[in-house]
């Protein structure tokens, strides 16, 4: 796995911390914005390491 | 106690206790599948785990009791701040993917049995190696006694204390370390398989439960605005950092709990391995997330209660859906079995890889020409004197030193740079990955352990836990000494 990938990884996980938001919080689909932002980064952060699995994990087999 | 509280009557209980019986059964049939009487076969089940057997002890071992019932109290306790906690397990998986296809293959070619055995192949120190191998030792018994308490407490709720916490410490861990001796490895992923399903059956079935009775969201964002409005405010900068730093504990420490690392050597191709793991990306949402919203749900329905009533979260919640006829005794038994399945699979997992870390790391390297049959033999029985000192240590230890067995993840997060600096950089030496493993397990070690006697040390200074600050110190001093040549070695 090359550095990009690793950054990727590491970017995507510095994304996830709900850094963006300060102050009082507004109501999104019954959760606090901040929340709301915590929970789909953490989602999405699922399916790109899914996703990263399946395109750059070559097995042997592969090979 | 009394039988009044008992959280299941007698026929949940008689249920309960065959389940876990058969446990011993599903043992015995592991060791009746046992290939050869070798190390590899003992501890790996013969490096031929397939993908549903290997997912699921991957994913049962992952998420232990402290999931279902230690997550649900910090959520309650911390509101939505716990999400982070869906994130650390994400990022163990991060991890993987970085450290696990190198590692595979070297494991398959050289034939290791503990992470320390990659630790030894590569830097070629015993020093290093068994400096590792102990903070392994160590953080693996932390774990194994702090869920077998958790155990004892299950026990004492679900039968309302007419099995006492020690009765039901000992009788729980006599199983697992029966079923762990007869077939080793193969008997703990085939228990856990079960154990894995139970529990994400049982996860999600409570998760559907509370969202169709209470109103999921709406009714949680109401009710901690009109009793805790604090708890819906943003995380400050300080919170955010500690946000982050839990992000890589996870990602370092997590991702390299010996017995996660022994799963990744027992996959049957790497194939296996690919898959398992992908499909292990999705566990977090649908086990942590979901136990993050028990908690919400609970500190909805009962503010106020303090820390230790809090960790009584998920049971809350459990009482009320059966006070409100929701749940019937089938749901409350399920989920009681997930609770222990969680539980159960985490310390026979612990307790494998501690018997293994002992026989081969410690016991192998100062009797070179013990045969593979004399050491698992010796395996075996390092099992059950782990599991007698754990259950003694359960039962009598004071609280005092309860707080201290909260270490864990700080120690094991000082191995990682062994693990993935060795990996990715040829060059660097074994002197500067030890002097940086021994600096960083003291500076962490030093503030965890002023901080719980009561010094005036903060747990997490500046935001960043212990451990994280220690892994910093950590990588400072292998940059220093690889940059400036001071390595011995050179």
């Amino acid at each position: 796995m090359s550095t990009k990938k690793i950054l990727i990884i590491w970017i995507a996980l510095f994304l996830t911390v709900p850094w963006w938001f300060h102050g009082l919080s507004n109501k999104w689909l019954n959760l606090p914005d901040w929340g709301l932002y915590a929970m789909i980064a953490a989602i999405i952060y699922s399916i790109l390491l899914a996703f990263m699995i399946q395109k750059y994990w070559k097995t042997e087999e592969d090979e | 106690m009394n039988s009044q509280t008992a959280l299941l009557g007698p026929g949940g209980i008689t249920f309960l206790g065959v389940y876990i019986l058969s446990l011993i059964l599903i043992g015995w049939l592991g060791k009746r599948a046992r290939k050869e009487n070798s190390l590899s076969d003992f501890y790996l089940a013969g490096r031929g785990m397939g993908f549903l057997v290997l997912f699921l002890t991957l994913y049962a071992t992952q998420y232990s009791g402290n999931t279902l019932v230690g997550f649900a109290g910090r959520a309650y306790r911390e509101g939505y701040q716990a999400l982070v906690l869906v994130t650390l397990l994400s990022s163990a998986v991060g991890a993987f993917i970085l450290y696990a296809p190198k590692l595979y293959r070297l494991s398959k070619k050289y034939k290791f049995i503990t992470p320390a055995d990659y630790i030894h192949f590569r830097f070629n120190n015993n020093k290093l190696t068994l400096f590792a191998a102990s903070l392994c030792l160590m953080a693996l018994a932390n774990y194994i006694l702090t869920n077998l308490k958790a155990i004892g407490y299950i026990v004492v709720s679900v039968t309302g204390g007419v099995i006492p916490f020690a009765y039901g410490v000992i009788a729980l861990s006599l199983v697992m370390v029966i079923y762990e001796t007869m077939g080793g490895m193969r008997s703990v992923a085939w228990t856990d398989s079960l154990q894995g399903i139970i529990l994400m059956f049982g996860v999600i079935t409570i998760f559907i439960t509370i969202q169709i009775e209470y109103g999921g969201f709406e009714f949680i964002y109401n009710a901690i605005q009109t009793s805790d409005p604090q708890k819906l405010a943003p995380p400050n900068f300080t919170q955010k950092l500690s946000w982050f730093s839990t992000v890589c504990l996870g990602f370092f420490g997590i991702s390299i709990y010996p017995h996660a690392v022994q799963r990744i050597y027992s996959a049957n191709n790497e194939k296996t391995l690919k898959r398992s793991i992908q499909v292990m990306a999705f566990m977090p949402i649908i086990t942590t997330l979901f136990m993050v919203v028990v908690g919400l749900t609970a500190f909805a329905l009962f503010p106020g209660l303090d820390r230790q009533a809090s960790e009584g979260a998920t049971l809350l919640v459990l009482k009320d859906l059966s006070q409100r006829g929701a749940i019937g005794t089938g749901m409350m038994v399920l989920f009681l079995s997930a609770t222990i399945a969680a539980i159960m699979s985490t310390v026979d997992s612990a307790l494998l890889s501690m018997s293994s870390i002992i026989t081969k790391d410690f016991y192998k390297r100062f009797r070179p020409k013990k045969s593979q049959a004399e050491l698992t033999r010796i395996g075996k029985m390092i099992s059950w004197v782990i599991m007698a000192f754990a259950v003694y240590l359960a039962i009598v230890l004071p609280q005092t030193i309860w707080r201290l067995l909260e270490i864990k993840l700080e120690l094991l997060i000082q191995v990682s740079p062994a693990i993935f600096l060795g990996l990715y950089f040829k060059k660097i030496k074994a002197k500067s990955i030890l002097w940086g493993m021994t600096f960083g397990t003291l500076f962490a070690v030093g503030i965890m352990v002023a901080n719980k006697l009561g010094v005036d040390i903060p747990a997490k200074p500046g935001g960043l836990h212990a451990g994280v600050w220690g892994l910093i110190i950590n990588l400072v001093i292998v940059f220093i000494l690889e940059k400036i040549k001071l390595s011995p070695d050179e």
